[in-house]
């Protein structure tokens, strides 16, 4: 997995984010290279989804810091320019264009992205990923069950074809037995060479997959580390993670 | 020599006294206000009307006829609507103006009319075609003959013709014009001889006429006539040309801008009319010519109605200067009252009052027919009657 | 014989509204925008037309299309001078919109304005011959070249229209702005150039009905925008707001109650069959007859 060189597809440092008075984010710095999958851990109001929104300038909110994707700086551009260079969110809730069909919400993010000439191979690994998207490719995003709207916002960001892939809480409102296969999805979309950080609520879920591990609380990094280490770690599990000692994966 | 020496000093000396008197060259004003539509529905005419005014002004002004004073107008727009014409009238109220010239649009005249009353000041309205305007009291006149006293000239020419069957278009909610509709055309048509085939209204904001056309042209009249704005004409003629209609058209106003918009289907088209350039009054054409060299192009009736306005208003003021007395509201409402006997000779020809109210101006009117766009006398009114 | 003459100019008067209440409903079901300059776009865009006619000799398509393109470059100006700032600066979208729809208030009434002082308030026209007029037999009725071409205009705009909305990537865009102007930006929409060319478009048809109109009338003058939009505004709602369909359906709806107001004889009541539908609409069905909600559908 790592390469010769390994280099750093996004690097955020001393990122501070407030909402008016309130800071949610106070200085949190992070880093994931290319390839890797890595996880952003914590308590609810820690600042997980503020830190990454930020990153996506999916924000309304007095954001400072740098931001560097790819080599390029991006804090302060927009959510859409963000996307042609390289960097893609699957928003918190999947955010599925409801009056537009699957095959339409996934054709415009072929639109919207940099898909270019590469767009009829990336629909077909979607739906190949996803076969049961394929069944119901004319059936308006509305009306999926929540397990058919999350691999649909994932086959939106396989039609994007960004390099970077950032997740809020993609197991949200799922069942246990749906988490498992989004978890394993998005190991598959790894696989695909693509860049993940993702943040997630169930610690559990997200020490499956992921290669590197931040732990936020209160807006900071109070822990970071391999995924292993920390699986292994049963303090720091405890304590900031609220989960009981488990044996390592 | 000493003598040449004492008459230079006494000449400079007088000269030096005379110059340092004041009231020697000043000039002094009087102050009017003039309420005008520059903006709104009738926009189009209120424009006009205070293009006249300032014409007339000018024209009064330059005529030596006020002595050491002037005119001096303060145009304030009422938007075409009657609340902003009232608070502009409460205002002249309480300011140093002597009269009001305007409005034009009959619901801001009604509006205007009591205030003016109320507090004393001379109202000379303009057009504001509506009944009950000079009822409001003695300091109302209205310088526009209405609509139904030169109309009925219309109908006499229809039947001189030898033209019977009369199909009418008009407005439903300006009280004026519907009234020439609804109320007078049934009587001179029925005193002409005439017979009305079909009658067909809008209100004023109607811009598509497809129906109404159709269901004029279908009752296969000898004349059609059109009470309605000049904006909504060019719809309606061009429409009932196409529709195959060669009879006579007639209407209550028509504008150069319709004229040309319009082309061959208007020509031949009659009105009864105040004012026409094609009138041969000499003071009607002294006003044409005029307006012509100082403007350029034709003036409409509401250039004439607003130049009229401020003739009479200056041959009123000149009675109260020439008699020695101040320039107020009293004294001029006084002196209206006594050019309003004899009337006045301007734009639209001897322009006299009614013989009730004595406020209401009365022409005899003349009936003009447009042929590419130009107009020309084909029958005159009765200047001895009120209505023709 | 009037019965289908009356047919005819329902037909017609149906056209020309379809025209002129698509461009509105476009940019209020995409852009949220109730755009209520959109009479004054339409008169300042068929003036411009006759401006063109009156100083060079041009094909009459020529003066469509310099309808059009005045009405669309109108309508970005909107976009770019009000719509935009206020989106970027008010996050309350209650409040954005309100303060959008009070800026179209605003800019209606500069462009009137400035409209009314170059034709004196009086009506405008084309030069006498810039279109020659013919009527043609068709057994039943009896129509004009004009009225054929305006029909037919209808038709073809509803269906491309549709089609575009419905078929084409920008159209997937639009709609998905219509839904969420959240979301759209992170698949990597363009919110701002998409809102343009929807401006852009809604123009460009104010621009061509209201080209049409002023021949099909032989003039017009400032007041009739203002006629035109209350009843677009009928039609919008009675249609549903953003649905294309609803839209042209409820057009020509109005047009045949209007049509046979007048030809029972009571003309005088023609405003308030569209006063009487908005109010009966909002009150038994406020989403109108096609409309669901927000969003831009066939």
């Amino acid at each position: 997995m790592a390469d010769a060189a390994p280099v750093d597809d996004l690097v955020v440092e001393d990122l501070h984010v407030r909402y008016g008075k309130v800071a949610a984010v106070n200085g949190v710095s992070l880093k994931v290279r290319r390839g890797a999958v890595v996880a952003v851990l914590g308590a609810n109001g820690a600042g997980k989804s503020s830190t990454l929104n930020a990153i996506a300038g999916n924000l309304r909110a007095s954001i400072s810091g740098r931001v560097t994707l790819l080599g390029g700086a991006v804090a302060g551009l927009r959510a859409h320019a963000i996307v042609q260079k390289g960097m893609a969110l699957v928003p918190e809730g999947r955010e599925i264009i409801a009056p537009l069909t699957v095959e339409e919400n996934l054709l415009l993010a072929g639109y919207g992205g940099r898909a270019g000439s590469e767009e009829p191979r990336l629909l077909a690994d979607v739906y190949d990923m996803f076969p049961i998207l394929s069944e119901r490719r004319h059936t308006p995003g509305g009306m999926l069950s929540g397990g058919e709207q999350q691999m649909l916002a994932f086959g939106r960001i396989i039609m994007v074809n960004p390099q970077v892939v950032l997740m809020d809480e993609p197991s949200m409102g799922l069942s246990p037995r749906m988490v498992d296969f989004i978890m394993r999805s998005i190991r598959k979309i790894s696989q695909r060479g693509l860049t993940i950080l993702l943040v997630e609520q169930n610690a559990n879920a997200a020490l499956q997959i992921a290669d590197y591990v931040y732990v936020l609380d209160r807006g900071r990094v109070v822990q970071e580390g391999a995924a292993a280490d920390l699986r292994s770690d049963t303090g720091i599990a405890e304590t900031f993670l609220g989960l009981k000692s488990h044996a390592p994966a | 020599m000493k003598t040449t020496r004492r008459m230079l000093v006494a000449g400079a000396a007088s000269t030096a006294i005379l110059l340092g008197m004041p009231w020697a060259h000043a000039q002094e004003t009087i102050n009017i206000t003039a309420l005008v539509e520059q903006t709104g529905a009738i926009a189009a005419a209120g424009q006009d009307i205070g293009r006249g005014i300032e014409m007339g002004i000018d024209t009064v002004n330059a005529s030596g006829r006020l002595g050491n004073y002037k005119i001096v107008a303060d145009v304030k727009d009422t938007a075409s609507t009657p609340a902003t014409g009232a608070a502009l009238a409460s205002q002249v109220a309480s300011s140093d103006s002597i009269a009001i010239l305007g409005p034009a649009l009959s619901s801001v005249a009604m509006a205007v009319a009591p205030i003016a009353q109320r507090s004393g000041v001379p109202m000379i309205a303009i057009q504001a075609n509506t009944a009950g305007l000079v009822e409001t009291g003695d300091h109302v006149y209205r310088l526009t003959p209405p609509f139904y006293t030169f109309n009925g000239l219309t109908y006499k020419y229809l039947a001189q013709q030898g033209l019977k069957k009369v199909a009418l278009s008009y407005i439903s909610n300006i009280p004026s014009v519907t009234g020439l509709g609804r109320d007078f055309a049934p009587k001179w048509i029925e005193a002409n001889g005439l017979e009305l085939v079909a009658e067909e209204t809008m209100p004023v904001n109607t811009t598509d006429f497809s129906t109404t056309i159709a269901k004029l042209v279908a009752s296969n009249p000898d004349a059609i006539g059109l009470y309605n704005l000049d904006t909504q004409l060019p719809a309606l003629i061009s429409g009932i040309r196409r529709a195959g209609f060669t009879g006579q058209l007639f209407c209550y106003a028509i504008s150069p801008a319709t004229l040309s918009a319009v082309g061959d289907a208007g020509d031949g088209i009659v009105l009864s009319i105040d004012y026409s350039p094609a009138l041969d009054d000499p003071s009607s054409v002294e006003f044409t010519k005029a307006f012509g060299e100082k403007y350029g192009g034709t003036p409409t009736i509401y250039h004439a109605n607003g130049y009229d306005s401020v003739l009479f208003l200056g041959a009123a003021l000149e009675k109260v200067i020439a008699g020695g007395a101040k320039p107020d509201r009293e004294n001029l409402l006084a002196a209206m009252a006594e050019v309003a006997q004899t009337g006045i000779d301007g734009a639209s020809g001897h322009l006299r009052f009614d013989s009730q109210t004595h406020r209401d101006a009365r022409v005899a009117g003349v009936l003009v027919q447009y042929k590419g766009g130009v107009p020309s006398v084909l029958l005159k009114g009765d200047p001895n009657v009120e209505e023709q | 014989m009037l019965a289908e003459q009356l047919l005819v100019n329902a037909a017609v008067l149906g056209a020309v509204l379809t025209l002129f209440a698509l461009g509105l409903s476009l940019t209020w079901g995409a852009l949220d925008v109730l755009n209520l300059a959109h009479g004054a776009i339409f008169v300042a865009s068929a003036w411009v037309a006759t401006r063109l006619a009156n100083s060079v000799e041009v094909p009459f398509v020529a003066l469509l299309v310099a309808g059009m393109a005045a009405g669309a470059l109108l309508a970005v100006v909107a976009e770019l001078i009000a719509f935009r700032p206020i989106r970027r600066l008010i996050s309350n979208k209650r409040q954005a919109e309100l303060s959008m729809v009070a800026a179209t208030v605003g800019f209606g009434f500069v462009i009137d304005n400035l409209v009314g002082r170059a034709t004196s308030h009086q009506v405008f026209s084309f030069p006498i011959g810039a279109f020659e007029f013919r009527q043609y037999d068709l057994g039943v009725f009896k129509a004009f070249n004009i009225e054929i071409i305006i029909f037919a205009t209808a038709i073809i705009g509803a269906l491309l229209l549709n089609y575009w909305i419905m078929r084409t990537r920008q159209g997937m865009a639009i709609r998905a702005i219509a839904f969420s102007p959240r979301i759209a930006p992170l698949l990597g929409v363009k919110v701002d150039n998409m809102a343009a060319l929807t401006m852009a478009v809604s123009g460009a048809l104010a621009g061509l009905s209201g080209s049409l109109m002023v021949v099909w009338t032989s003039g017009m003058d400032i007041s009739t925008g203002h006629s035109l939009l209350l009843r677009a505004f009928a039609i919008v709602v009675l249609g549903g707001v953003g649905s294309v369909k609803g839209c042209v359906l409820a057009a020509f709806l109005l047009a045949a109650v209007e049509t046979g107001i007048v030809a029972a004889g009571y003309g005088s009541m023609r405003d308030a069959a569209a006063f009487s539908l908005i109010i009966l609409v909002l009150l038994f069905r406020p989403q109108g007859l096609f409309g669901t909600g927000r969003a831009m559908r066939a």
